[in-house]
């Protein structure tokens, strides 16, 4: 199938060119940087006084789940009206949500002098993922049509027999591939360092997931409060939610992938192309930033970089509005679709002039 | 039937028409040189003819099949070379020939890479990075890319541009090899020497239009001027005037102008039969003068 010999093709150029070595150092670097920052918060966590791991933790497990639900029960007819109100029942959620699975599954807390490397990568990953993989994404793939037109190899290729069309939808699939492989990668490698350095506990410690959060406008603030809410959370054992989070990272970055693309097309020259897509995530932060609370920011791409955070609520946080992962799911996919759409309507008319 | 026709095409670009409405056809086993100087057209024409560009009216055929409508059928036929043969510098000789290939759709790559390798003279040297390779051997392997799916159809643009004499010759003996096992080839060049050694047709193409197109032969018969040392040259020269002859001469030697094949051996046959002796007779000009009538310009760069 001729769809297939483009992929190969445009595999094999993705692979030899610069741009793979300088995307590779780059990711070792953060790999690195990230391997340090560990080491570092290990030094001062093992100054902690050791505590015995307590033997009767399920005893502590469930009285306290005890009390939690009998207090809960107390509170739970009435929805909560103020952000106090619904702090207090959010904690309580928590705590019996937190009880009840460590007694099924049989999970101890871990020791507080250890770090638990699975945590820490989520957390990290979760910063990157707006930050860092978005920037190496536009390093890979910023200018895979307009580095062709740059450099002239656009005649020979468009010369053959195969409809522009399916060349750019090859071209499309290994940017895609690529990004989501490298973000895959890169998730892998830093939770290889982090599982190396901070020892393998805490794969079952619980994670939450589909979180809500509720915003509470309280007399005389200025912003609202938001508060998260457990009503309908999920408890996940942190290598499940883990891995779920690495292939939102993937999905997210997809995205990334089709506006660089997008960029690489309309476009011309491979260093303007790589400018725009860098400068329309950049630009997306600052807006984000900027206009924080309107409930228009939940539209723009960027706002959605971390899925996971749209499930485990702290994309809600920095937004200062109430997001889903259906939403996050659905702007990204808008906005790649409309974008691929005018990069496909422009390569396919296109009159190839100046290469 | 024609490999390659263009009917009627047009070209504008904002608001200037580059070329405009080219009728041509190249058939099989055919070298058509596309002559003109820098900036006439040649390159926007065979960007249209590879589908780079679309004509803005007109149609372009290749081997019967439309351009615009029917791409893929029309570039299965078609090999070409647009301006420089950029490829990727990164990738070896051998990659980059297993790219095409592979677009091109064709069966056991590895050997026609060999063969098109070997043809063009670059076995030796085809595992090595493109990047590190001399602007000649740039241009076999554009030749290379070019021959790799068999086509029906050559469309070279000034393809000798940065040989040497030695490069040049081999070329042109690889083009005139081409075609005779069938090869149409449509290959445009700026410099007259070159279309005049290598080509059976050409048209003459000045600001976007074809002002003439006729075989080589012809066009070198056309509008020669002969070169006489006779004796009583002043009486010859009034002879040959009032016979209607342009004679330029002021001694011994004369040149008479605008001469083809049948007035040159009329003009001779008169001259000797009128009691004349000839003592040298010698055609030059030829087709560059018709170049530069034609085109009222300069060739627009050195002949190598
Ligand atoms: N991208 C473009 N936009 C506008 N005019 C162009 C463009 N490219 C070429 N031209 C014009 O078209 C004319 C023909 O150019 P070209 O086909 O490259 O000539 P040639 O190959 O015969 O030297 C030139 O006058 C040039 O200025
Ligand atoms: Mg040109």
């Amino acid at each position: 199938m001729t769809l297939w010999r483009v992929v190969q093709n445009e595999w094999m150029k993705l692979v030899r060119r610069r741009r793979l070595a300088v995307v590779v150092a780059l990711a070792l670097c953060l790999v690195g940087m990230f391997a340090l920052g560990e080491h570092h918060e290990k030094q001062i966590y093992s100054r902690v006084p050791t505590q015995a791991a307590s033997a009767d933790w399920k005893a502590n497990a469930k009285a306290d789940l005890a009390a939690a639900e009998a207090q809960l029960s107390l509170l739970e007819r009435r929805s909560p009206t103020s952000a106090g109100a619904a702090q207090a029942l959010a904690a309580l959620q928590q705590r019996v949500q937190e009880d009840r699975y460590r007694l099924a599954h049989d999970v101890g807390p871990i020791s507080p002098n250890l770090l638990n490397g699975w945590a820490e990568t989520s957390q990290f990953v979760g910063a990157a993922t707006k930050t860092f993989i978005p920037l190496l994404v536009v390093i890979l793939v910023g200018d895979m049509v307009a580095g062709e037109m740059t450099q002239g190899t656009i005649k020979l290729l468009v010369v053959r027999p195969v409809r522009r069309r399916t060349l750019l939808l090859g071209k499309w699939l290994v940017s895609v591939a690529s990004s989501a492989a490298l973000s895959f990668l890169l998730c892998f490698a830093f939770l290889g360092v982090a599982l190396a350095i901070d020892g393998p506990q805490g794969a079952m410690q619980p994670e939450w997931l589909n979180v809500h959060v509720r915003f509470f406008t309280q007399p005389g603030a200025l912003q609202p409060t938001p508060v998260a809410m457990y009503d309908h959370a999920a408890v996940w054992p942190m290598w499940h939610a883990f891995l779920l989070q690495s292939a939102l990272v993937a999905g997210a970055m997809m995205a990334v992938a089709s506006i660089a693309f997008t960029c690489s097309v309309l476009f011309p020259s491979a260093m303007v192309s790589t400018s725009a897509a860098m400068g329309s995530i950049i630009i997306g932060f600052v807006v984000a930033a900027m206009a924080r609370g309107q409930s228009w920011v939940r539209m723009l791409f960027t706002t959605h970089l971390s899925l996971y955070g749209d499930l485990a609520g702290g994309t809600a946080f920095t937004v200062g509005s109430p997001v889903s992962l259906a939403q996050g799911v659905a702007v990204l996919l808008v906005w790649t679709v409309v974008l691929l759409a005018a990069a496909f309507l422009r390569f396919g008319r296109q009159d190839i002039l100046n290469a | 039937m024609n490999v390659l026709q263009l009917f009627d095409v047009t070209k504008r670009i904002g608001p200037r028409e580059i070329v405009r409405q080219l009728n041509m056809s190249v058939r099989a086993g055919e070298v058509y040189g596309f002559l003109g100087p820098n900036g006439a057209g040649k390159t926007t024409t065979i960007r249209m003819i590879v589908g780079l560009i679309r004509p803005t009216r007109g149609a372009i055929q290749v081997c019967g099949h439309d351009v615009e409508r029917d791409p893929v059928s029309a570039k299965r036929h078609l090999g070409a070379i647009v301006e420089n043969p950029e490829m990727y510098g990164y990738l070896t000789g051998r990659q980059n020939l297993l790219h095409y290939a592979r677009l091109a759709g064709l069966d056991r790559i590895e050997e026609r890479i060999e063969r098109v390798a070997k043809r063009v003279g670059l076995q030796d040297r085809i595992d090595d990075k493109v990047k590190r390779y001399s602007l000649g051997m740039r241009q076999r392997l554009g030749v290379a890319q070019a021959l790799i799916a068999d086509p029906k159809l050559l469309v070279l643009d000034e393809p000798t541009n940065g040989l040497d004499p030695a490069g040049i010759r081999e070329f042109r003996e690889l083009v005139r090899a081409l075609a005779s096992e069938g090869l149409a080839v449509f290959v445009s060049s700026h410099l007259l020497s070159e279309v005049e050694q290598m080509c059976d047709r050409v048209a003459v193409l000045q600001q976007g239009r074809v002002i003439a197109e006729a075989s080589v032969a012809e066009l070198r018969a056309g509008a020669g001027s002969l070169r006489l040392r006779v004796s009583r040259w002043d009486e010859a020269t009034a002879w040959l005037r009032a016979r209607g002859f342009e004679v330029d001469g002021s001694d011994a030697r004369l040149v008479v102008h605008h001469l083809d094949d049948a007035r040159v051996a009329k003009l001779l046959r008169d001259l000797v039969g009128a009691g004349f002796d000839v003592y040298e007779a010698a055609r030059t000009g030829g087709l560059e003068q018709s170049f530069l009538a034609l085109t009222g310009a300069e060739s627009g760069g050195d002949t190598p």
